[in-house]
């Protein structure tokens, strides 16, 4: 573990001696998981900042490769582990994106909702620890009461509050459980009024903003050098987001807008995380306005598992079961790369296929890794005490990052 | 997956026909590659393949590098492709550009000047595959610890037992 803060004192800098080396995490808590930062020090100034990752590798990649493509989906629900729904909803529709196909428009407006659904919950965790770790206690107690709405309505739907799974390739486990989308018509109906008390308690808070603004601010050359995504990309007023610029599951069906920055630093990341919020509640009252009906599955049986009280009976969707399981969906040989606007930024999945139902190379390309890597940038020149708002506003998961 | 993508496709296209003329002028060196889904995608000669993506940068826009990473294809030689992607923002385009890389030491050239984000991906292919990167300003381990040895993705990797030296494994024996 030394090793690497002699390397930072091995500089060949006269003044390095004078620096002091502050080591925080893998264990501090606004580090949000196992993120270790080498700090290099010139009084309560930090001049090189070192981020270290790798502490949660588990080696997913390696474990995809001996998995057909329906074993790695609970694998997902362990990258961004703030929104495991949407992380199901990327693999899955990267996987059909492989294979070739179609989900029926009610599978479409289900994982959308999906997708909505996390990004409020994983935005109000950020928003909240964010908040915590510049003192404000009750901002984060208010955005838990709301997350623990969401969980409900997660556990209502898919059975699981946290290790949800929901996905299949073809569509979705199952479909919408009765009077689900009243609760959640429920839910959206009384959430902008909270979303309103969060940005009463800080967007014009004294304290909030002097910590926040101007604080690490990242310009648009550097933001597309670094190939940030997400709310870290559009606070610095690029307008890129792939629901618009790459409409996948029926996204261009739903009226929304990109909420951009201007600055890049601290404070536009939390506008554009509020403003966020705003947007997905937007778009889950259009879902719920306009749900369709119909199945929740692809209708290919060489695609999708068949209806399970029809394999209790069935001879051929016994079989089509049976090879499913075992042998998995036969991809084509090739290789595809699907990308799909989580909320922490661009969750895509590379695959290499030599057919048949195992990825020979299966890469994540994960929002959090790539986002961090501008912490060596930004953090520099601010106060020790700002780089624990620097990491608020970056709002990374290590789970995704360390994969 | 139709509608405004089909749009952005077709608009695609007429802007690869400038791209096609850049891999022209690299003669046999880069050999368009006919892809499942569409993506334009490219196999550029490790020699050329930096200034190949500098100029994509420069003339064309290609501003972002979304990621590389590498794949093995083990027993085959060059065993080892790198593939990037480059994204145009503007364009609302992407391009894959994969780059073998054989022989005892397989190594291409870092991209690190050109986009900053190759850096943490550039050593995660090192840490991974054992392919170097030349003029990489910090190629170390990034995801596995330092002193570890081996390269865990390479296909020759074992999946499951106890590597010698691992911390905190119960150690039911080694399956190589």
């Amino acid at each position: 573990m030394s090793t690497r803060v002699d390397i930072v004192l091995d500089r060949p800098d006269e003044q390095a001696s004078e620096h002091q080396v502050l080591n925080m995490g893998p264990q501090h808590p606004s580090t949000h998981g196992v993120l270790r930062l080498v700090l290099e020090l010139d009084g309560e100034i930090v001049v090189k900042c070192t981020p270290v990752v790798g502490y949660l590798h588990r080696g997913m990649e390696k474990l995809a490769e001996s998995m057909t493509f329906h074993m790695f989906c609970p694998y997902t629900d362990r990258l961004d582990y703030l929104a495991p729904l949407a992380n199901n909803v990327a693999l899955s529709t990267a996987q059909e994106h492989l294979i070739g196909i179609e989900i029926p428009p009610r599978a479409q407006a289900i994982r959308v909702m999906c997708t909505e659904m996390s990004r409020i919950s994983a935005h109000l965790l950020g928003l909240g620890a964010f908040a915590m770790d510049l003192g404000a206690m009750t901002v984060f107690l208010w955005c838990f009461r709301e997350r623990e709405k969401i969980y409900d309505l997660i556990e209502h739907l898919s059975g699981a509050r946290f290790t949800t799974s929901f996905t299949r390739v073809g569509g979705v486990a199952n479909d919408i459980p009765d009077g689900f989308l009243s609760e959640l018509k429920a839910f959206i109906d009384q959430f902008p009024e909270q979303v309103a008390s969060f940005e009463k308690m800080l967007s014009r808070n004294r304290i909030w903003v002097d910590r926040t603004k101007d604080i690490a601010v990242i310009t648009r050359e550097d933001a597309m050098s670094y190939a940030l995504s997400g709310p870290n990309l559009r606070a610095t007023g690029i307008e890129w987001d792939l629901r618009v610029n790459r409409p996948y599951l029926g996204y261009e069906n739903y009226d929304f807008d990109i909420p951009v920055g201007t600055v890049g630093d601290c404070y536009d990341r939390y506008l554009c995380r509020i403003e966020e919020l705003k947007e997905s509640t937007k778009i889950l009252q259009q879902v719920i306005q306009k749900m369709p009906a119909g199945p929740v599955n692809a209708l290919d049986s060489k695609i999708s598992l068949p209806e399970k009280s029809s394999v209790l009976k069935g001879m051929d969707e016994l079989i089509h079961q049976f090879i499913l399981v075992t042998e998995g969906q036969d991809a084509p040989v090739g290789e595809s790369y699907f990308a799909a606007e989580n909320p922490k930024g661009e969750l895509g999945f590379y695959f290499r296929s030599r057919g048949g139902g195992y990825p020979d190379r299966m890469f994540i390309r994960a929002p959090s890794f790539v986002n961090l890597q501008i912490l060596e940038k930004i953090a520099p020149g601010n106060y020790i005490s700002d780089v624990v708002a620097i990491l608020g506003s970056i709002d990374f998961v290590m789970g995704e990052c360390d994969r | 997956m139709s509608g405004k993508d089909g749009d952005a496709r077709s608009d695609a296209r007429s802007d690869i026909s400038a791209i096609l003329a850049l891999v022209g002028e690299f003669g046999d060196k880069i050999e368009v590659l006919d892809d499942l889904r569409g993506d334009p995608s490219f196999r550029a000669d490790g020699s050329i393949a930096k200034d190949f993506i500098r100029r994509l940068r420069d003339e064309f826009g290609f501003g972002v590098l979304s990621f590389l990473t590498a794949v093995d294809n083990y027993l085959d030689e060059p065993r080892f492709e790198v593939s990037y992607r480059l994204r145009s923002m503007e364009q609302n385009l992407d391009l894959r550009i994969n780059v073998p890389a054989g022989g005892e030491d397989p190594a291409v050239d870092s991209v690190t000047d050109l986009f900053h984000a190759a850096n943490w991906l550039e050593r995660e292919v090192w840490d991974m595959f054992g392919v170097r990167f030349r003029d990489h300003p910090n190629l170390e381990r990034i995801l596995m610890w330092e002193g570890f040895e081996g390269h865990p993705l390479r296909k020759d990797y074992p999946l499951l037992g106890n590597t010698p030296g691992t911390p905190g494994h119960a150690g039911k024996g080694a399956k190589a």
